[in-house]
């Protein structure tokens, strides 16, 4: 296979890559890589393909092989680093991105990436540092953007719309990552429904996500008209919870100097609203999962 | 003076910069996420106060944070130690009638759970943003049985203790 049909084929995979459409790439990559079997390009697309397929275990081998070859590749140092993260090995990946850092001070996107493991591995406070820091180099990098939002929803998550999700919204409205956060918006702000609608849409374009797919079944079981009771939990969260514990045991109390035999159906009646409210939300998981 | 207030802000820049850029990971003391809200509050109710005490340590050894939020533990941990002395005591009479009148004969049952109950909410606030923090990004949490019915063992025994000590003072 000549250069330049290689260099087609690996435009031609970008292209399918970026719409996820692996078999197609993979199609395309094998007789590429049979002509061509350490060609680096080809190898990190085929290392890709194996990442947004899930197989994380063979990118991983491919990609070590292209960093073997080629060890200051940084196409091939992000995508080592993203592998990293999802097998949990934080450390190593710290090192990877502190290294790209070093060697691309004025890349927003590292910043933004490392904010990312910082919050992973909850770092709250230098994430919020790292995430600031990269958007001096780029004020629109949405992945910079995308770690401050998640700190702000940390830090206030009823309070105003966040800075960093409505820059997201104006610079960045189609990408998937604003969508999901729009979505995570709505369910801090109660509107389950909202955030459900969000998230479907987002699983209608990418249905090959599974943690898309995993994201919309939550908001579909939190939404569902069955658990409407647990509306305050929902809406307040461990606050309500708190203050349902203490109205029980007051209520109770109070109840059983009028009436004993109204105190115990008060009783069974909020012992059941809790057994419900372990027990309904999963099983209802597992009812909208099949 | 310019030139030289803008080489001091380059100066800064830089040095910030680079404190970004150590290392915060080690193998030997990763953050992990904290014991969740339910397995707390469970271990509060059933335990009392030492038993959720004990369960918000471990939550804070897990965050690597222990030696900050061990002054407010002590804080609780003395609260509740005085205040159980103050309650079985001759002064505490007025204090026990009425709750007694309030919540009938289980009164110091109901105290205990309550004060749990607070120290429980106490400790959500302490770690409310680590909370968030890890139900955002979707970390698992530790398993709450195991780490849940030791506190609530330990609680009951530092409890039956704490009476006993009372008692014979």
């Amino acid at each position: 296979m000549e250069t330049s049909s290689v260099q087609q084929v690996l435009q031609q995979v970008a292209a399918l890559l970026e719409r996820r459409r692996t078999t197609q790439a993979r199609a395309l990559l094998q007789p590429a890589l049979a002509a061509h079997p350490a060609h680096s390009g080809l190898l990190l697309q085929a290392a890709y393909v194996d990442y947004l397929e899930d197989r994380i275990d063979d990118a991983m081998r491919t990609v070590r092989q292209v960093l073997a070859a080629d060890p200051d590749l940084p196409a091939a140092r992000e995508l080592y680093f993203a592998l990293l993260e999802l097998k949990d090995q934080h450390v190593e990946a710290e090192r990877v991105i502190i290294e790209l850092l070093r060697e691309y001070p004025e890349r927003a996107e590292y910043y933004g990436r490392y904010a990312d493991l910082m919050l992973r591995t909850l770092n709250f406070e230098k994430a919020k540092q790292l995430a600031h820091e990269g958007l001096k180099y780029d004020p629109d990098d949405a992945v910079c953007l995308a770690a401050r939002t998640l700190c702000e929803f940390i830090e206030q998550p009823a309070g105003d719309t966040s800075r960093g999700l409505q820059q997201l919204l104006v610079r960045h409205p189609e990408s998937v990552r604003t969508l999901v956060l729009v979505a995570i918006a709505l369910q801090q702000r109660g509107d389950l429904r909202g955030a459900r609608r969000v998230a479907q849409e987002l699983v209608r374009a990418q249905p090959d996500n599974e943690g898309l797919v995993e994201f919309a079944r939550a908001l579909t079981v939190s939404a569902h008209w069955s658990m409407r009771p647990l509306w305050p939990m929902q809406k307040w969260g461990w606050g309500a919870s708190f203050a349902l514990w203490l109205f029980a045991i007051i209520g109770i109390r109070v109840i059983g100097q009028y009436d004993q035999a109204a105190a115990g159906i008060f009783a069974i009646v909020m012992l059941l609203y809790v057994i419900y409210s372990w027990v309904w939300p999963p099983i209802l998981k597992r009812l909208i999962g099949t | 003076m310019d030139a030289s207030r803008d080489a001091n802000k380059n100066a800064h820049m830089t040095h910030s910069r680079e404190a970004l850029l150590q290392p915060t990971l080690s193998e030997n003391s990763l953050t992990a996420a904290p014991y969740s809200v339910r397995a707390t509050l469970f271990t509060g109710f059933f335990g009392g106060p030492f038993a959720a005490l004990a369960i918000l340590a471990l939550s804070s050894l897990r965050l690597r944070r222990l030696s900050r939020d061990a002054i407010v533990y002590a804080v609780l941990l003395l609260l509740t130690i005085v205040g159980s002395w103050a309650l079985y005591e001759t002064a505490g009479t007025t204090m026990r009638d009425w709750l007694e009148a309030q919540l009938g004969t289980s009164y110091l049952r109901y105290t205990f759970r309550f004060v749990a109950l607070i120290i429980v909410g106490l400790g959500y606030l302490l770690h409310r943003r680590e909370h968030r923090n890890a139900d955002l990004v979707g970390l698992a949490r530790p398993n709450g049985w195991i780490a849940g019915i030791a506190c609530i063992f330990l609680g009951i025994l530092l409890h039956v203790a704490l009476l006993f000590v009372i008692n014979r003072a």
